[in-house]
């Protein structure tokens, strides 16, 4: 108990303190975060927007697909990554294995997933009848996408913000691709693997307190949204 | 001519929606579509406004055939606007959504403002260009959606049951609006109604379907009405020159209409044999259909003249009324539509 309560103590000194190790790791979390958040935002939602918008065949085994990929593990993608990217692979010559962009690219597979489906509900909960609307109104093909967009907005922020929640916590990806190296590629969760790992429970307690500080925000975010695509939908 | 339609089929699966082997629709004319739930008003109105495709036949639009692909089919919709029976505003201003179709067809914002503040204007919105469409009545949103569509200035005005599910005095505006944009504005008008009188109205023409196919032309139960006597007390009313009619107590008739609609759900029809005539007005006749139209029965009875009525599946079972029984109906005229024709 004593354990607890000193290492709790000492972490609130620490983050208090804005002990620039800390803020290091957090910023490189926040920014290897944010960048694969946006970049699969990018891909995943015209994704999702052409897939619960199109009728095409094998729409159905399409969604059931996404929704297997929801499950998929962190070290899985891991390996996956790494057999392209190490020295090996056919990406080995790009030199990307332990560095920022291999976070990234791992975690973008790992959300592109969850931004495309949460899409998908999002555009689909939306009334036919605003297309219908606009087609009759003038409205070609993109304006139409524009104002389902529009009308499916707070599904589709709460869909990105679930995505990026997923990746400023997992773990698996980037220790296996990041390497964890000071500086670099250290992300909260790694540095709180290797804190374990050391048996230095101070800086690993300060980091689990900012990574529930931003769950917690994003928690908030994610439901503010949720809950104005429910208003919407009334 | 406006639309001139030939053996246009729309089929759902093994369903056929609509089955009409000939129809010609002229131009700035008005037309009201009538018929029972699930007559294919409102896939008519989607296949006129360009929004559903015929799964057979063609359609000819100002002269020219319509091709059905999507660049050919978003040209056409630029001339032809449809009004929902529940329309939806999009999320935003009552302003945003009146200039959405011109914002689409890239109209300077000067031209634009004018132009939303002119339709306001003339659907009694004006007032509300800055509120909230999320936030109007079901009333003010279908004033809003005619002013959104009127905005475009449309070739042809699709309305479907525009004045289903408002209030009365909304009712009255929205007729107003459209009576208004046909003759001030040279739109040709169709409407979908489920309300003959409110068909009689104002239509030029009458469009009848019934369960996907063109009825007759001519408006069910609209008959001539004439008084033949001297004086109230001594004569008595004639429907459609044939039918005696005598007004109750207090029931005065005005003599200024010479049409009457009698809704066929007001009309009381029961065997001759069960029917008890001490002191009561009726017109006897011989059932010469019987249709179920999904939950209502339709009965076609002459009594010299052929009247339409129309009664709940379970009134109809327990009175059991087959083609060739003779019946009695009863009819007030205090709950006719009496309107007059020139």
């Amino acid at each position: 108990m004593d354990l607890i309560l000193d290492s709790l103590y000492q972490a609130f000194l620490l983050l208090i303190s804005l002990d620039s190790e800390l803020l290091e790791i957090v910023g490189v979390s926040l920014t290897v975060s944010s960048l694969s958040t946006l970049i699969a935002a990018i891909i995943g939602l015209p994704c999702g927007f052409l897939i619960a918008f199109k009728s095409f065949a094998g729409k159905r085994l399409v969604i059931t697909v996404l929704n297997t990929l929801l499950a998929l593990p962190t070290v899985v993608i891991g390996l996956i990554v790494y057999s392209f990217i190490s020295r090996r692979g056919i990406l080995g010559p790009l030199e990307l294995l332990y560095t920022q962009k291999a976070i990234i690219i791992g975690q973008v597979i790992l959300i592109i997933p969850v931004i495309t489906t949460l899409t998908i509900a999002a555009i689909s909960r939306i009334d036919k009848r605003y297309r219908k609307t606009a087609l009759t109104l003038g409205a070609g093909e993109l304006h139409v996408a524009l104002v389902i967009f529009k009308e499916a907005r707070y599904g589709i922020i709460a869909a990105v913000i679930a995505a990026f929640g997923r990746v400023i916590a997992e773990v698996g990806i980037s220790m296996m691709l990041g390497g964890n190296a000071k500086g670099f590629t250290r992300t909260m969760t790694t540095a709180m693997a290797l804190e374990y790992d050391k048996g230095e429970f101070v800086l690993a307690v300060a980091l689990g307190g900012v990574l529930m500080a931003f769950a917690f925000f994003i928690n908030i975010l994610f439901h503010f949204f949720q809950g104005r695509t429910a208003e919407n939908a009334l | 001519m406006l639309y001139k339609i030939r053996n246009l089929k729309k089929v759902h699966g093994n369903t056929t929606i609509l089955d009409i082997h000939s129809l010609d629709i002229k131009r700035r004319e008005v037309y009201t579509l009538i018929g029972p739930n699930g007559a294919g008003k409102t896939t008519l109105l989607n296949t006129l406004a360009f929004l559903d495709l015929p799964s057979e036949g063609n359609i000819h639009f100002l002269g020219k055939e319509v091709q059905f692909n999507q660049r050919a089919l978003h040209g056409l919709r630029r001339k032809v606007v449809q009004v929902d029976q529940y329309p939806i505003l999009f999320t935003g201003s009552v302003r945003k959504n009146v200039e959405y179709g011109l914002y689409v067809r890239k109209t300077d914002r000067k031209k634009r403002d004018r132009i939303v503040e002119e339709v306001l204007e003339m659907v009694g919105m004006h007032g509300f260009i800055n509120a909230d469409a999320h936030t109007l009545s079901g009333g003010e949103t279908k004033r809003v959606a005619l002013a959104r569509a009127l905005a475009i200035e449309p070739e042809v005005l699709l309305c479907d049951e525009p004045t289903a599910n408002v209030d009365v005095e909304n009712q009255k505006i929205i007729i107003d609006i459209l009576k208004r944009c046909n003759r001030e504005k040279d739109v040709s008008l169709i409407f979908a109604t489920h309300s003959l009188s409110e068909a009689s109205r104002f239509a030029d023409h009458t469009i009848e379907l019934r369960n996907g196919v063109l009825a007759s032309g001519k408006k069910s139960n609209v008959f001539s009405l004439r008084f033949q006597g001297s004086d109230i007390n001594g004569g008595h009313w004639l429907i459609a020159d044939t039918l005696p009619y005598r007004a109750g107590n207090g029931e005065v008739l005005p003599d200024s209409h010479n049409k009457v609609y009698i809704d066929p759900r007001c009309i009381a029809c029961v065997p001759l044999s069960e029917f008890e005539s001490a002191d009561k007005q009726f017109w006897k006749g011989n059932v010469k259909k019987a249709e179920c139209l999904g939950e209502e029965v339709r009965l076609v009875v002459d009594c010299g003249v052929e009247f339409e009525v129309l009664m709940s599946q379970e009134a109809y079972g327990q009175k059991a009324m087959p083609v060739n029984e003779e019946v009695a109906l009863q009819v007030s005229l205090e709950q006719a539509m009496l309107f007059t024709e020139q």
